[in-house]
């Protein structure tokens, strides 16, 4: 198993697993998990159009099943948000 | 149907009032509000016009949706040539304002000429009349001036826009305001108002609105409806409303900060949504208190907030201890971290007092830092302050310059020249944060590439809300398909902004949906084909509209500094703007010329010939 940090921003935190109320906290993933693997284990499904980052760099919602993790890896998700 | 069928020309200089027909063949193809209101402008005066001579004409246009019951149909624009940027400005606005003046039987307003004295403008009805506004209302704040003709004219109902002292003193960025603190805000439309002498337009209406087919319209008004208010992004701009983008834009590395010298702001936690939910130790109160929403809209993303009374801004000042227009992203991105200023009740202040005063809280953040920039140089000092130090962080200087600014006085009246005109007039003009001289909003665009292309590109200077492309920015740090997904968005967007319907409704809907709602208000066919040709047809419009004005390709560009200096951090570390890998190919899936103008074939094909 891995460990990895894992951040919402802007996103309503009630309904996921495994991290705190204010949305942070630290997830273990089975090793070669990948980024859709981490979404699922917080009750996120990584076919909604959310933004993610892993170490700060985006990750486009196609390649999410592919994006391998490592130990350490700090995932950030954000809502689909448009400026105004 | 839809359209009321009637415009109202108020020639200021000769204080005449006349109803005419709108003229529904411009109608048929420009939709309303924003294209319609271009369209008129584009024929009726000469581009290359002083924007604050009396040869600029105002328009105030709503659209067919306006007032009809649509979801979030409420908006009105103020179209006319901008005082900040010289080129075609149209600012959009929600709040009442814009369903009472459509209510009262009228599509648009033509203002023209300049008023030998300060006067307002009473719409009630076909009962309208031009009112001496000297000893009554000029001089007065906003706030003020909505109380006192709503006190004047003894009717609770009447809605106000109007300018506040910035407009009258023709600082470059002022706002037409309506509903206290909803704000027609970009490209300077209230300096172009002061420069009218008109002061106020209040607008109260009996006649409705009807639309072509009820039964029609009615279902697709619900349909759309039962689609907006449970989706995801209607609950969350309620609850967090836009200021939740703060964080986004953080995390990812595209807040800009200091002047753009940075992406990222340490002090992003002191003004965040959660800064602003938590309550105070003073009185036990959160910077927000609640949220509020426009005419016929069920999202709400407007905030209402109240300052801590100790907070040295308001202290001894009963007038801001009180709910005030809260922050929104743009708003807070401006005077906080691109100020770099980590002060929630300053930055709350300083936003109250840009909708107090008629200012936009964009601009005038934006050249704020720039004059902090210029401090820090050396190129402003305390003698052209008058004494205040005008450093970055400083949040007694952001609350004195609101002041200063907001009341045109001593340096203040720099500040509201916006950031080119004070960078240019300090030697410093690559300082300047601006696009055809209008200033960012809060999307750096070397971590957002595709947001370049749009602020380059947009005809009305750096805008967030004339293109969308958020999706893909965040998602992919490259340049490739950004052209194409600016273009389609800004044909989009072009033609949702003159249905009369708000932009952040399509947050939940498809084009689709708002096009069923069209096709039930309005006569003839509307398809999404039909749509996004009209929105092709206005931005080329407005294109043509800033050629006869005299802007060119070389407008179309981004300031030296994220062009030439890489982001220090985030997602788009090591990278600059890459304009020069977009901007081809734009043109030519514009149908331009590399020249960028509008090839013949375009403007036939377009009917613009």
């Amino acid at each position: 198993m891995i460990n990895v940090g894992f951040q919402l921003v802007s996103i309503d935190a009630s309904e996921v697993r495994g991290l705190g109320r204010d949305g942070v906290g630290e997830i273990p993933v089975k090793d070669g998990g990948s980024l859709a693997d981490a979404m699922r284990m917080v009750n996120l499904s990584p076919d909604k159009p959310y933004m993610t980052l892993v170490n700060g760099d985006p990750v486009a919602p196609e390649s999410r099943e592919e994006k391998a993790l490592a130990d350490g890896d700090q995932i950030v998700v954000f809502p689909p948000i448009e400026g105004g | 149907m839809g359209w009321q069928g009637k415009v109202l020309r108020v020639d200021l200089t000769a204080g005449k009032i006349t109803p005419e027909p709108l003229n529904m063949e411009w109608a048929e193809k420009y939709i309303g509000q924003r294209g319609l209101g271009t369209k008129y402008l584009s024929e009726e005066m000469d581009p290359s016009v002083d924007a604050l001579s009396p040869e600029n004409k105002l328009i105030f246009a709503t659209g067919p949706l306006t007032g009809t019951g649509a979801s979030t149909g409420g908006r009105y624009s103020v179209i006319t040539k901008g005082a900040l940027t010289n080129a075609i400005a149209c600012s959009n606005s929600g709040g009442q304002f814009g369903a009472y003046l459509k209510l009262a039987g009228w599509d648009m307003l033509i203002l023209e000429g300049r008023s030998p004295e300060p006067v307002y403008l009473v719409v009630e009805d076909d009962n309208v009349r031009l009112l001496p506004a000297t000893d009554f209302i000029w001089g007065e704040t906003v706030w003020d001036t909505e109380d006192k003709i709503v006190a004047k004219h003894q009717n609770p109902h009447l809605k106000v826009a109007s300018i506040g002292i910035a407009g009258e003193n023709l600082c470059r960025y002022a706002c037409v305001m309506n509903d206290r603190d909803r704000a027609a805000g970009r490209s300077g439309v209230g300096a172009v108002m002061g420069s009218k002498n008109l002061k106020a337009i209040a607008a109260y209406g009996t006649v409705g609105t009807r639309v072509a087919n009820p039964e029609a319209f009615q279902k697709a008004n619900v349909a759309a409806r039962a689609k907006l208010d449970p989706s995801e992004p209607r609950k969350r701009l309620s609850t967090i409303g836009t200021h939740a983008m703060l964080d986004v834009t953080n995390s990812y590395g595209s807040l800009p900060t200091l002047n753009c010298r940075a992406v990222q702001f340490d002090g992003a936690s002191s003004v965040n949504v959660k800064a602003a939910h938590t309550p105070r130790r003073s009185d036990g109160r959160a910077n927000l208190q609640t949220n509020k929403a426009c005419f016929a809209c069920s999202i709400g993303c407007g905030r209402v907030a109240s300052i801590d009374p100790e907070h040295f801004s308001v202290k001894d000042k009963p007038r801001y201890q009180t709910s005030l227009g809260g922050l929104e992203y743009e708003s807070i991105y401006a005077v906080g971290p691109m100020c770099g200023v980590d002060d929630i009740d300053a930055a709350t202040y300083a936003s109250a007092l840009c909708n107090e005063h008629g200012m936009d809280p964009i601009s005038f953040g934006a050249s704020v830092a720039a004059a902090m920039e210029l401090y820090d140089i050396g190129a402003i000092t305390k003698e052209d302050t008058g004494g205040m130090a005008l450093e970055f962080g400083s949040a007694e200087a952001l609350v004195w310059a609101s002041e200063v600014t907001g009341t045109a006085t001593g340096f203040g009246i720099d500040i509201g020249l916006g950031s080119k005109r004070l960078c240019e007039k300090y030697g410093h003009p690559d300082l300047a944060m601006v696009v055809k001289g209008q200033e960012f909003p809060g999307y750096d665009p070397r971590a957002m590439q595709g947001m370049g292309l749009a602020y380059a590109t947009s005809n009305r200077g750096a805008c967030h809300l004339r293109a969308s492309p958020f999706q893909d920015d965040f998602a992919h740090i490259r340049t490739e398909g950004k052209a194409a997904i600016v273009k389609k968005s800004q044909d989009r967007n072009a033609a949702w902004d003159s249905t009369g319907v708000c932009l952040f409704a399509g947050n939940a809907w498809e084009v689709d949906d708002l096009v069923a709602q069209l096709a039930g208000a309005l006569p003839g066919d509307w398809s999404v084909d039909r749509f996004f040709d009209a929105g092709e047809r206005i931005w080329n419009l407005e294109r043509m509209f800033n050629l006869r004005a005299g802007l060119t390709k070389a407008d179309d560009t981004l300031p030296k500094r994220v062009m030439e200096e890489p982001a220090a951090s985030g997602a788009g570390k090591g990278r600059v703007a890459e304009l020069d890998k977009m901007l081809p190919e734009y043109y030519e899936l514009r149908g331009w010329t590399p020249d960028g103008e509008p090839s013949s074939q375009t403007l036939g094909r377009l009917e613009l010939t």
